[in-house]
């Protein structure tokens, strides 16, 4: 069985097919990436996967569980996470206060009991200070906790929004863009520390720009265009795959990028 | 490092200090002022969570103060009823006008909350106005008496200010529980970035419901207290105004910051009190709420990411950099 | 009967439109409901009543001309020291909002410093003559009203269709920075467009005291709240809707009162307003937000 399972996903805005029977699976361990050009529509992708979106048809199974059309809430309980193309903190709170936000389904206490202090209360807020102690150390951010997280620098605010979708426990992290806006230096970084996430979490959806990076760190690529799937595989093959070649540079592109070959 | 007492908590607890002893400092006329400060500084604290924490500005706030004010007062002119049965009543019917303010809200953001807001406590003011049978109409309720506590009528105003000073320990003790527990973080998540809340699993509308909800109920409990000071309650008093005035404490204080709303409510209620002194001014007290609002508005924007916590910290931090800047040249 | 309340629905809803138009102008554009605009309603009936009783004597046109001026003044003064500021730093809307009703805190408490809390006789036109419409009986200054605010609506409409700065308050309403990268006199035209807000809020003013005969300090919030709830129903930020809300709620507020009670008709309004805002919290004409993930 596989970790996540895509069944002819479609979803339209009016007349516009944003995206098209998509179907594909994740495996458990590995890194999965969903590539295209401008406007192919994964981010709708993603959208669609963690319930702000509802598809018009289609299935998504995790794990064994349709989770087609919940609610976002439901989608994190169940073991998706995500971050943000541009980054969304909460940024009028600290860092300590963000990864809390992540974990908050976690957070075995209710409105009613927020209210007072009280063992139960007490209790679990105890374990989300030393749960965030331990995330923090992972994101190597534990200086930065009492900051207020918009006054950390550009990357260290991507590993906090990272931090704050792992702290959620998910089964999957769905990673919107992550290496926008890093130089390479850091890009090699993050392709490392987005390796290791591995260890934290059973599978990685990756949505990113950079084809060095994908390349570098995936498992398996599926391309969209225009809404509908082109192409699905290991790097190696898709980067030899002539409808990907046509879609990202266009025909005549594509035909010039052979002849120089 | 995080500190157990900040800095804010030892203001809060000079505060209360300073008005425990206050009663023996002061003649019945300024006494009766102080107590005004109390009630304010509840009504301003029961926004300021809605406002600060929540995000959700209220231009209608006014509303659950005249709802709590006229459900203890029409209880005691029905039934003459004692004020500990009162309270309880005044916490459910303002915790359920929350409710049905907060119903709007799953279908409507930004802009529209400000007009529901508004149209809200419009509504509840021509209610209060024209249901002559239960609220006596343009009239008004008198000669409504002191706090009567399990049978204890309260005998002097110091006895008031005393109970009243309880219900602001209280309530800012319960706002600052709430803001350090999931509900507090959650509607700070909401009120900072929704959609990424959202994605955090966070629903929008039980906690917006919850949080209006609680607001509703400090600030009718601060209106309960109003009608019991006043001994009359009528229409004319809980207009646009009133919310306006609770605004002004709020943006003065900080939003978010409760330590702040208790100066706030100190400075804009005794102020227009102070001017009453010159009989010029007088005329124009009220002025003052409108210049402070255009003015904390004007100096605020200038700190960059500080744009929700400011207020007077801001506004000293602005004056002590224009020194330091002067002296520079 | 039904013909006489449309008369005075059409004739109370030209005042609301009139008001409305002038929260609809500065929400197009900035996203900013003006609260400051009711108390420049108020403060305009106040002038023209202190410029009538003082200065200008018998001549209304030219009390009404200056109290025109001033209100554009007013309006444009509003927007410089009021919502400028605040503007340009780039602050969130919620900020310029409680500005302007610090604005329209301090413009009421002026007029009440000023003018007292009694209710005064004000100036008309053409008293006691009436024309018999089909059986409903229109005062002259009923009709005098209904086609100022015909032609003001037509004025607005060509204004802001044909002519430059037209055009160019279109645009601004569409995209304020790409406005301001493409060299457009952006606070310019903003503040244009504050000082024309007041001053259809100042016609509105001065033509319900006429129509009243009488002024009060009262005025402002009872008109600047009907009308602001008129824009709402129309659909915020479009003027077509602001005239359309107004004309609907002061047609219905009088049906109301005609037909059932004074006092009922004070709820119709809101309880129009919330109706459409649960079945369709953008109003008539607006248009939806949509939320971008």
């Amino acid at each position: 069985m596989s970790l996540l399972e895509v069944k002819n996903l479609t979803i339209r805005f009016g007349g516009l097919v944003a995206v098209d029977d998509l179907s594909f699976t994740m495996e458990e361990g590995q890194i999965t990436s969903l590539i295209g050009p401008n406007g192919a529509g994964k981010t709708t992708v993603i959208n669609l996967l963690t319930g702000f979106y509802t598809p018009n048809e289609g299935k998504v199974i995790l794990d064994g569980e349709d989770i087609t059309g919940a609610s976002t809430d439901i989608v994190v309980s169940k073991g998706l996470s995500r971050t943000f193309q541009n980054i969304r903190l909460f940024s009028n709170m600290t860092v300590e206060d963000n990864i809390l936000i992540g974990m908050q389904h976690r957070i075995g206490y209710g409105s009613f009991l927020s209210l007072f202090p009280n063992p139960k209360k007490i209790e679990w807020e105890k374990r989300a200070k030393e749960e965030t102690t331990a995330i923090l150390e992972r994101v190597d951010l534990s200086k930065y906790r009492y900051e207020k997280s918009t006054s950390l620098p550009y990357g260290k605010q991507r590993k906090l929004e990272i931090g704050r979708a792992l702290v959620a426990k998910p089964k999957i992290l769905l990673l919107d863009e992550p290496a926008a806006g890093m130089n390479p230096v850091e890009k090699k970084e993050l392709s490392l520390f987005i390796r290791s996430l591995l260890k934290d979490v059973k599978g990685i959806l990756l949505i990113e720009h950079d084809m060095k990076l994908v390349m570098d760190i995936s498992d398996k690529i599926v391309v969209l265009n225009h809404g509908a799937k082109i192409c699905e595989g290991k790097p190696e093959e898709v980067q030899n795959n002539q409808e990907v070649i046509e879609a990202y540079l266009g025909r005549k592109g594509a035909h010039n990028n052979a002849a120089s070959k | 490092m995080k500190k157990y007492l900040d800095t804010r908590t030892i203001i809060f607890l000079i505060i209360m200090a300073g008005m425990a002893v206050a009663p023996f400092l002061t003649n019945p006329y300024q006494l009766r002022i102080l107590i005004s400060c109390e009630l304010n500084m509840i009504f301003a604290m029961s926004l300021n969570l809605l406002m600060g924490i929540g995000g959700t500005v209220s231009f209608g706030h006014a509303a659950f103060y005249s709802i709590g004010a006229y459900t203890t007062a029409c209880l005691w002119y029905h039934f003459g009823w004692d004020y500990s049965t009162n309270f309880l009543l005044v916490v459910l019917i303002t915790g359920l006008a929350g409710l049905l303010l907060a119903l709007p809200m799953s279908r409507i953001t930004g802009r529209y909350v400000t007009i529901i807001t508004l149209s809200f406590a419009e509504i509840v003011n021509l209610i209060i106005r024209n249901w002559d049978p239960v609220t006596l109409g343009q009239m008004g309720i008198v000669g409504i008496p002191n706090i009567t506590l399990f049978g204890y009528r309260f005998k002097t105003k110091i006895q008031f200010f005393y109970f009243a000073l309880i219900f602001v320990f209280i309530t800012y003790i319960l706002m600052k529980w709430l803001v350090d527990s999931k509900l507090g973080r959650n509607l700070q998540a909401m009120r900072d970035d929704s959609i990424a809340a959202e994605a955090m699993g966070i629903r929008l509308f039980p906690n917006k419901v919850i949080v209006f909800t609680i607001s509703a109920i400090f600030a009718g409990i601060a209106g309960s207290l109003y009608a019991h000071l006043m001994t009359y309650v009528e229409p004319a008093t809980f207009n646009a105004n009133l919310s306006f005035t609770c605004i002004s404490i709020v943006v003065v204080g900080g939003l978010g910051n409760f330590t702040g709303t208790l100066i706030g409510a100190l400075f804009l209620t005794i102020l227009p009190e102070y001017l009453r002194r010159f009989d010029f001014l007088f005329k124009y007290r009220m002025i003052a709420y409108g210049l402070v609002l255009v003015i904390v508005m004007w100096l605020n924007h200038s700190i960059p990411g500080l744009k929700l916590k400011q207020g007077f910290a801001a506004f000293f931090r602005k004056l002590l950099h224009r020194k330091a800047a002067e002296e520079e040249v | 009967m039904l013909l006489q309340i449309l008369v005075n629905g059409i004739s109370l809803g030209s005042i609301y439109a009139l008001t409305a138009i002038g929260y609809s102008l500065i929400y197009s554009i900035l996203q900013l409901i003006n609260m400051s605009n009711a108390a420049v309603f108020l403060t305009s009936a106040v002038i023209f009543y202190a410029l009538y009783t003082s200065l200008t004597g018998s001549s209304i046109l030219l009390t009404f001309i200056l109290t025109l001026m001033a209100a554009g003044a007013i309006g444009y003064i509003i927007e410089v020291i009021a919502i400028r500021p605040i503007r340009e730093k780039g602050d969130s809307n919620t900020y310029a909002l409680i500005s302007s009703i610090g604005v329209k805190t301090i413009l009421e408490q002026i007029c009440q410093g000023t003018f007292g809390s009694e209710i005064k006789q004000f100036p008309t036109l053409l008293d006691g003559k009436y024309i018999d419409l089909f059986g409903a009986r229109t005062s002259a200054i009923q009709i005098i009203i209904i086609t100022t605010t015909l032609l003001i609506l037509g004025f607005m409409s060509w204004f802001t269709q044909n002519n430059r700065v037209g055009r160019g308050l279109r645009a601004l309403s569409q995209n304020l920075n790409a406005c301001h990268l493409m060299g457009m006199p952006v606070n310019t035209l903003i503040g244009v467009s504050f000082a024309v807000g007041s001053m259809l809020a100042a016609v509105s003013g001065v033509a319900y005291c006429m129509y009243l005969k009488s002024i009060s300090i009262s005025v402002g919030s009872a008109i600047g709240n009907k009308a602001f709830a008129a824009t709402v129903l129309g659909g915020i930020g479009e003027l077509k809707g602001a005239v359309v809300g107004g004309y609907i709620l002061a047609i219905a507020e009088n049906l109301v009162s005609g037909y059932w009670s004074m006092s009922a008709s004070n709820f119709i309004s809101f309880g129009i307003l919330i109706l459409v805002l649960i079945i369709r919290p953008t109003g008539i004409f607006g248009r939806k937000e949509q939320k971008k993930v």
